[in-house]
C-alpha cells in the first residue's frame, strides 16, 4: 500500500494511465484510423440492415409465389412445395457460410431433401467482392488498428527519450507497463464502442426484429471482437518491448498480421483438405443414385407382380392399388433412409475429422479464433447446413403425414389409375387448394445454451491469448533495455 | 544521371531488412498459393473425372435411355489456379432432365462450407492484398523520408534535375519489387510443368497476361505511394493516408459498390423467377391434359353405340391420327413453356447484366477492382462463367433429348399396360428388351471453350483502364514532386 | 569541511556479459552546490555511470548513492531525489509544452501545480510565451531542450543528472542553458553532467572528472584547472602520458 500510494496519495499508475489516454486520443494517427474504423463499423451495420431487409423481401416474395402456385392447383399431389431458408438478423452481421449454402428446398414427402440456390451461386456478382460484414471489419481493420498503436508503444518511447525520463522518477517498471497495456486498451476500445453502439441503435431504429437471445449473441460477438482486438494490441506491445527499433517492430507486427489474417486460416484449410482424405461427395451421391435406381426397378417389378396377382377390377381395386403402393413406398423409404443415413454418417465422420484438423490449425491465428467464435455465436458456422437439413428431415415427416391426410396416400411415387366412367368423381374435387393448410416450417436452431457451449472454447481461447500476450508484454518490459 | 539514382535506390532497397522480409514473404506466398492451387486443381480434375465415370457406370446398368440419370459437369480449368474468382461459388453440375431447366447446383463452397469460411488463397489474392500493401510499404517515405533523413538536400546539392531524380527513384524501387514477383511467377510456371499440369499455348498466354496485370497493379500502388509521399511533409502521415487509401480501394469500394448497385437496381430473385416459370408450366400442362381429356371424350363418343368389336376396330383405325394429334398438342405445350422460359430468363438476365454493369462501373474507382475484374475475365472465372456454362448445358440438353427420342424413348415417359382380366405390366418407356444400353453412344457434354482471344477481348478494357490509371498516377507523382517543398 | 555528497559513486564497475568493461572502479562524489562534469569521448563510460545512477543498468561492483540512498537496494526511493535530463528529448509531440511539464511534474511527485506555476518555470528556462500551449511537434531541438530542463527543475530534487545536455544546441541556447545550470547550482543542487565538450566543461564545472575507456583518470577541481590548459590535460590523460 505504501508503495502504491507514495507521492501525496496519488497512485503513479493513475498519472501514467491518464497520460497514455491523452497521448493516444490527441494524436493524428488516432483521428485518422479511428475515423476509418468508425465509418466502417457503422457502414457494416447499415449494409447488414439493408441486406437483411432485402433478403426478407426476397424471402417473403418467394414464399408468396409458392403459396400462389399451391393455390392455383386443385390436387395436393400436384403440389411442388418449396421451402426457403429464412434470413436471420445476425446472419447479415456475421455472414459465415450463410451465403454459400443453398436457400431453397424443394419439399417432397419422400427422398432426400437438399438445399439449392445459394446466394452466391444465384448472384455471382456478390461473390466477386463478397459482403462487407461486421466480422470482416473486425478481422481486417480492428487488428490493423491495434497493431498501429501497439508497435511503437514501448520502443517508440525509448526513441523519443521519454521512457528514460519517466523511469528517472520514482516509478516502478510494472506501473509503467501496466499503464501502457491498460491505457492503450482503454483509449482504443472505449472509442470503438461508440460506433458499435450506434450500429446497435440503428438495428433498433430500423426495426430489425431481434430477440433477447439474439441480442445476447450479438453482445458476445462484440465481446469476441474486442478480445481479438485486445490480443493484437497486447501482442504488438509485446513485440514493441522485445525489439529495439520501432521500424523493426512495425515490420514484424505487419508480417504477423499478414500471416494471421490472410495466410494461416486459408492455408490451414487447404492443407487439411489435402492432408485428411475425405471421399468426394460426388461418390456418395453416385452411390445414392445407384441405390435409388435399383429401388426404382424393384418397384416396377413389385407393381407388375401386384397387377398380375390382383386381377379383379372391381370398385375397390384402385384403393387396393393405392394402399399397396403406399406400403411399397413406406418400405422403400425406410430402406432408403437407412442406407442414406449410413452413407451420410460415414462421410460426415470423415468430414468432421477434416474440419477439426483445419480449424485447429487455423486457430494459431487470433483472427481465425475470433471468426470461428463469431460464426458459432451467430449460428452461421459450418454446421449450419447440417442443422438445417435435420430440421428439414423433421419437416418432411410432418409433410408426408399431411399429404396422407389430404390425399389418402403418403405421396411419393404414385400411379393414379383413372378409368373412364369414373370422371364424375374427379369433377367435384376441383377446388383450389388452401396454401395456409401446409404445415409450417420452423427452424429449431440452437438454444442460447447450445450456442454458448459451441463458442465458449473459442471465446476462452481469445481470453487466454489476451492474458498470455499481456503477461508476455509485462515480462518483456521488465527485462527491456531502456538505455 | 537518373541511372545513378536508380542504382542507389535499387541498392538501398536490396540491402534493407524491409526488402528482405517483404520480398521473402511475397515470394513465399505467391509460390505457396500456386503450389496449393495446383494441388487443389488436380484434386478437382480427379473429382470431375470420377463423377463422370460414376455417372457412366450407373448409366451402363440401365436398360433404356429414359431412366439414365444424366448430368453435365463443369470441367475445371487450369486458370483457376491463378484466379479462383467465382468458380467455387457456382454450381459444379446440372442435371439434364426433361422436366426442369438447366440449373447449376452444388457449388464447391456449398458442398464444403469449410472452404468457404476463410476462402481461397490464390495468387490473385496475394497480389491484390499483399503486393499492394508491400508497394505502399516501399514508397510511403520515398520522398518525404529522404527529406527527413536530410539526404534529399545532399542529392540536390549536385547538378541533378528533379525530373531525373524522381525517374531514377521510381525505376529503382520498381525494379526492386518487380524482381521477386516475376521470379515467383517463373517458379510457379515451372511448378506447373513439373507437377504435370497440361497447359496449352492459350493457357500460357493467359498466364502471361495475368503476370502483366499483376505488375501493372502493384506499379499503380507504388505510384500512388510516391504521389502521397510528395504531397505530405511527414512520412508518418503519408503512411497513414496511404493505409486509408489502401483499405478503401482494396476492401471498401468494391464491396460497397456491389451493395449499392444491388439496392439501386433490385433484380427478382432466382426463386421468384423459377416459381413463376413453374407456375406457368403447371398451368400449361393442366391445359394440355384438360384438352387431351376433352379430345378423348370426343373420340370415344362415336363408339358409344357400337359393339365392342366395332369399337376396337374404330379405335385401331383412328389411333395413329389421335396419337399424332396428342403429340402435336404436347409439342405445342412444351414449346410454349420453353418460349415463355426463354423470355423470362432473357429479361432476368438483362436486369442482372444492368445491375452488374452499374456495380462494376462503381467498383472501378479502385485499381484493386480493375485488377480483380481484369484477371477474372482473363481466367474466365468472372460472373459470365455461369451464363456460359448454362448456355452450353442448354444446348447439350436439347441434343441429349433428341438423342433419347431417336433411341425411341419418350424421354422420361412411363408406360403402363393393363390388360383387362389378364394382369398387367408396368415399365418405363423405350426399349423393353431388357438389353443394357451402350453408353458409348451417348453424347457427351463439352465445357465451353474460352479462348485466349475471348479472354483478351473481355479483359482488354479493364487492363487498359489499369494502364491509364498508372499513367495518371505517374504524371501526378511527377508533378507533385516537381512542386515538393524541399526545405 | 567535507560535506555529505548528494551523488556518490564508490568503485562503480560495469562488466558486460561479453567481457567488455564499460566502467572500471570509478569513484566520485557531488556535493550540494557543485557542478561535476564527466568529461570523455564516446565510449568513455560517462553514460554508463549515469545509467547506473538511474537504475537503467545494474552495476557489477561498487555502490551508487543518491542522497544517501543506495540505488541498487531501493531504486524507487533513490529516484525521488533526482531529476534527469536525457540526451534525446523528443518528449510527447502531441502534448503542449505545459502538458509535457505537467505529466512529468506529477510523476516527480508535484501534484496540483497551477498553470501559473508551470508558466513561471517555462519562463525561467527561457521558452517564448507563445510556445507554452503549443504542441511539441513543431519545436526545435533548443526549445525541446528547454522544456526538458523545465522538467528537471520543477521536480525540485536535490540531485540533477544531465546527459550531454548541450550537444546540438546553438551558441545562444547553450549559453542560456549554462546560466540556468549556474542558477541551479546557486540554489544548492548537486549537478552531475556528462559532456564531451571541453570548453563547456571548463566554463561551468566546479569539478571535472576525466574519463577514458571506463576509467576515471583524474578528478580536477576548478582551482586546480585555473593554471592548466584543460584541453592539453585531457589529451595527455587519454593518451596515457600523465599518470593519474
Amino acid at each position: 500500500m505504501e508503495k502504491l500510494l507514495r507521492n501525496d496519495g496519488v497512485p503513479m499508475i493513475k498519472i501514467l494511465l491518464e497520460k497514455e489516454l491523452r497521448d493516444i486520443i490527441s494524436s493524428t494517427k488516432f483521428a485518422i484510423t479511428f475515423g476509418a474504423a468508425a465509418i466502417l463499423v457503422i457502414l457494416s451495420f447499415y449494409v447488414g440492415i439493408r441486406n437483411y431487409e432485402e433478403s426478407m423481401r426476397e424471402f417473403e416474395a418467394a414464399r408468396a409465389v409458392n403459396a400462389n402456385n399451391v393455390a392455383a392447383l386443385t390436387d395436393w399431389r400436384q403440389v411442388q412445395h418449396k421451402l426457403f431458408r429464412k434470413p436471420q438478423p445476425l446472419q447479415v452481421l456475421v455472414s459465415g457460410v450463410t451465403n454459400d449454402i443453398g436457400r431453397t428446398t424443394e419439399v417432397r414427402p419422400q427422398g432426400e431433401l437438399t438445399l439449392i440456390n445459394s446466394r452466391y451461386n444465384v448472384d455471382p456478382l456478390f461473390a466477386v467482392f463478397r459482403f462487407l460484414d461486421l466480422t470482416f471489419v473486425v478481422i481486417i481493420v480492428f487488428s490493423l488498428f491495434a497493431i498501429l498503436f501497439g508497435y511503437d508503444a514501448i520502443n517508440g518511447e525509448k526513441e523519443s527519450g521519454t521512457l528514460k525520463l519517466i523511469l528517472s522518477n520514482s516509478v516502478s517498471r510494472a506501473d509503467v507497463v501496466l499503464s501502457k497495456l491498460l491505457g492503450s486498451f482503454l483509449a482504443l476500445v472505449v472509442p470503438l464502442l461508440v460506433p458499435i453502439l450506434v450500429g446497435c441503435l440503428m438495428l433498433i431504429g430500423f426495426g430489425i426484429p431481434m430477440s433477447g437471445t439474439e441480442w445476447t449473441q450479438l453482445g458476445l460477438v462484440i465481446v469476441a471482437g474486442l478480445l481479438c482486438f485486445g490480443a493484437f494490441l497486447m501482442l504488438s506491445i509485446m513485440i514493441s518491448a522485445s525489439v529495439t527499433r520501432s521500424s523493426a517492430s512495425f515490420l514484424l507486427s505487419l508480417v504477423i498480421w499478414i500471416f494471421s489474417v490472410l495466410i494461416i486460416p486459408k492455408g490451414a484449410v487447404l492443407v487439411a483438405a489435402q492432408a485428411v482424405d475425405v471421399p468426394s461427395l460426388d461418390g456418395v451421391e453416385a452411390q445414392k443414385r445407384k441405390f435409388t435406381l435399383q429401388q426404382f426397378d424393384q418397384r416396377f417389378q413389385k407393381m407388375g407382380e401386384f397387377l398380375r396377382a390382383d386381377i379383379t377390377r372391381d370398385e375397390t381395386w384402385s384403393q387396393r392399388f393405392a394402399a399397396f403402393q403406399d406400403s411399397l413406398n413406406k418400405s422403400f423409404e425406410t430402406e432408403r433412409e437407412e442406407y442414406f443415413r449410413k452413407l451420410n454418417e460415414d462421410w460426415r465422420n470423415k468430414k468432421d475429422r477434416q474440419e477439426q484438423w483445419a480449424f485447429s490449425m487455423a486457430r494459431v491465428s487470433p483472427t481465425a479464433v475470433f471468426q470461428i467464435a463469431a460464426m458459432s455465436l451467430a449460428n452461421t458456422d459450418v454446421s449450419l447446413k447440417r442443422r438445417y437439413l435435420e430440421d428439414l428431415d423433421r419437416y418432411q415427416e410432418g409433410y408426408a403425414e399431411f399429404l396422407r391426410k389430404k390425399t389418402g396416400s403418403s405421396g411419393g411415387m404414385h400411379i393414379v389409375m383413372r378409368f373412364s366412367g369414373q370422371q364424375g368423381a374427379q369433377e367435384e374435387e376441383r377446388k383450389p387448394l388452401n396454401p395456409t393448410e401446409l404445415p409450417e416450417f420452423t427452424e429449431r436452431g440452437r438454444t442460447l445454451g447450445e450456442t454458448l457451449s459451441a463458442s465458449l472454447a473459442d471465446l476462452g481461447l481469445l481470453a487466454v491469448l489476451n492474458i498470455l500476450f499481456f503477461v508476455g508484454a509485462f515480462i518483456r518490459f521488465l527485462r527491456f533495455d531502456v538505455r | 544521371m537518373w541511372k545513378i539514382i536508380a542504382e542507389k535506390e535499387l541498392k538501398d532497397h536490396l540491402q534493407s531488412a524491409r526488402f528482405i522480409v517483404t520480398a521473402g514473404i511475397s515470394m513465399l506466398l505467391l509460390i505457396l498459393s500456386m503450389g496449393l492451387g495446383i494441388q487443389h486443381f488436380k484434386a478437382r480434375i480427379a473429382q470431375h473425372d470420377q463423377a463422370i465415370q460414376m455417372m457412366l457406370e450407373t448409366a451402363a446398368q440401365q436398360t433404356n435411355w429414359s431412366t439414365v440419370p444424366v448430368a453435365a459437369y463443369r470441367k475445371p480449368d487450369v486458370m483457376e489456379v491463378f484466379v479462383n474468382g467465382v468458380n467455387s461459388d457456382i454450381g459444379r453440375f446440372s442435371e439434364i432432365t426433361l422436366m426442369r431447366n438447366v440449373r447449376l447446383v452444388r457449388s464447391e463452397f456449398s458442398d464444403d462450407p469449410m472452404l468457404a469460411v476463410f476462402q481461397f488463397l490464390d495468387p490473385t489474392f496475394v497480389v491484390l492484398i499483399v503486393l499492394s500493401l508491400l508497394a505502399i510499404l516501399f514508397t510511403y517515405n520515398a520522398v518525404n523520408g529522404e527529406k527527413e533523413s536530410g539526404t534529399l538536400k545532399l542529392v540536390f546539392a549536385n547538378g541533378i534535375s528533379r525530373a531525373e531524380f524522381i525517374l531514377g527513384k521510381l525505376t529503382g524501387g520498381w525494379v526492386a519489387l518487380l524482381v521477386p514477383v516475376v521470379l515467383s511467377f517463373m517458379i510457379g510456371g515451372l511448378m506447373l510443368i513439373l507437377m504435370g499440369v497440361e497447359m496449352g499455348a492459350p493457357q500460357w498466354g493467359k498466364f502471361g497476361f495475368f503476370v502483366l496485370a499483376s505488375v501493372l497493379y502493384f506499379t499503380c500502388f507504388m505510384l500512388i505511394g510516391v504521389l502521397v509521399s510528395s504531397f505530405t511533409a511527414r512520412s508518418s502521415i503519408s503512411f497513414l493516408v496511404l493505409l486509408v487509401v489502401w483499405i478503401s480501394s482494396v476492401l471498401i469500394i468494391p464491396k460497397a459498390s456491389t451493395m449499392l448497385a444491388g439496392q439501386a437496381m433490385p433484380v427478382p430473385t432466382a426463386d421468384e423467377v423459377e416459381s413463376r416459370l413453374a407456375s406457368f408450366a403447371t398451368q400449361a400442362r393442366t391445359e394440355y391434359f384438360g384438352g387431351m381429356q376433352e379430345r378423348w371424350r370426343e373420340r370415344f363418343r362415336p363408339t358409344e353405340g357400337m359393339k365392342p368389336d366395332e369399337a376396337t376396330q374404330y379405335q385401331a383405325e383412328n389411333r395413329p391420327m389421335w396419337e399424332k394429334e396428342d403429340n402435336d398438342a404436347r409439342q405445342e405445350m412444351e414449346k410454349k413453356i420453353a418460349d415463355h422460359g426463354a423470355r423470362v430468363y432473357e429479361e432476368y438476365y438483362n436486369q442482372k447484366t444492368r445491375q452488374e454493369q452499374l456495380a462494376f462501373s462503381l467498383a472501378k474507382m479502385s485499381p484493386a477492382s480493375m485488377f480483380q475484374l481484369a484477371v477474372m475475365k482473363l481466367a474466365g472465372t468472372d460472373t459470365g462463367l455461369k451464363r456460359r456454362h448454362e448456355d452450353a448445358m442448354k444446348n447439350y440438353r436439347d441434343q441429349f433429348m433428341k438423342f433419347v427420342q431417336q433411341k425411341g424413348g419418350g424421354f422420361g415417359g412411363m408406360r403402363i399396360t393393363i390388360g383387362r382380366g389378364s394382369g398387367g405390366n408396368v415399365s418405363m418407356g423405350g426399349a423393353q428388351d431388357g438389353k443394357k444400353i451402350d453408353v458409348g453412344e451417348m453424347p457427351r457434354f463439352q465445357s465451353p471453350h474460352y479462348t485466349l482471344g475471348e479472354a483478351l477481348t473481355a479483359s482488354l478494357f479493364d487492363l487498359g483502364l489499369l494502364a491509364i490509371f498508372n499513367i495518371l498516377a505517374f504524371i501526378g507523382a511527377f508533378i507533385a514532386f516537381l512542386r515538393f517543398d524541399m526545405r | 569541511m567535507k560535506q555529505q555528497s548528494i551523488i556518490e559513486a564508490e568503485g562503480l564497475t560495469k562488466v558486460y556479459e561479453d567481457g567488455h568493461c564499460a566502467l572500471d572502479h570509478a569513484s566520485f562524489g557531488v556535493q550540494p552546490g557543485e557542478v561535476f562534469c564527466l568529461l570523455g569521448g564516446n565510449g568513455a563510460g560517462k553514460t554508463t555511470a549515469i545509467n547506473i545512477f538511474l537504475g537503467f543498468l545494474p552495476q557489477t561492483e561498487g555502490t551508487a548513492r543518491i542522497n544517501g540512498v543506495d540505488v541498487r537496494t531501493d531504486p524507487l526511493e533513490a529516484k525521488k531525489h533526482v531529476a534527469y535530463l536525457s540526451d534525446v528529448v523528443m518528449l510527447y509531440p502531441n502534448f503542449t509544452a505545459r502538458q509535457n511539464l505537467d505529466f512529468f511534474a506529477r510523476l516527480g511527485g508535484k501534484q496540483n501545480l497551477s498553470r501559473e506555476q508551470y508558466y513561471s518555470v517555462l519562463q525561467q528556462v527561457g521558452l517564448q510565451e507563445k510556445a507554452y500551449e503549443q504542441k511539441l511537434k513543431g519545436f526545435s531541438k533548443g526549445m525541446r531542450q528547454k522544456v526538458g530542463l523545465a522538467i528537471a527543475i520543477i521536480k525540485e530534487a536535490p540531485a540533477i543528472i544531465l546527459d550531454e545536455p548541450t550537444s546540438g544546441l546553438d551558441p545562444k541556447a547553450a549559453n542560456e542553458f549554462q546560466s540556468m545550470i549556474l542558477h541551479l547550482r546557486s540554489k544548492g543542487r548537486a549537478i552531475l553532467m556528462s559532456t564531451h565538450d571541453i570548453f563547456r566543461a571548463k566554463e561551468v564545472a566546479d569539478t571535472v572528472g576525466i574519463m577514458n575507456e571506463g576509467k576515471m583518470l583524474a578528478i580536477k577541481s576548478r582551482k586546480e584547472l585555473e593554471h592548466e590548459d584543460l584541453e592539453k590535460l585531457y589529451l595527455n590523460y587519454i593518451h596515457g602520458k600523465v599518470a593519474a
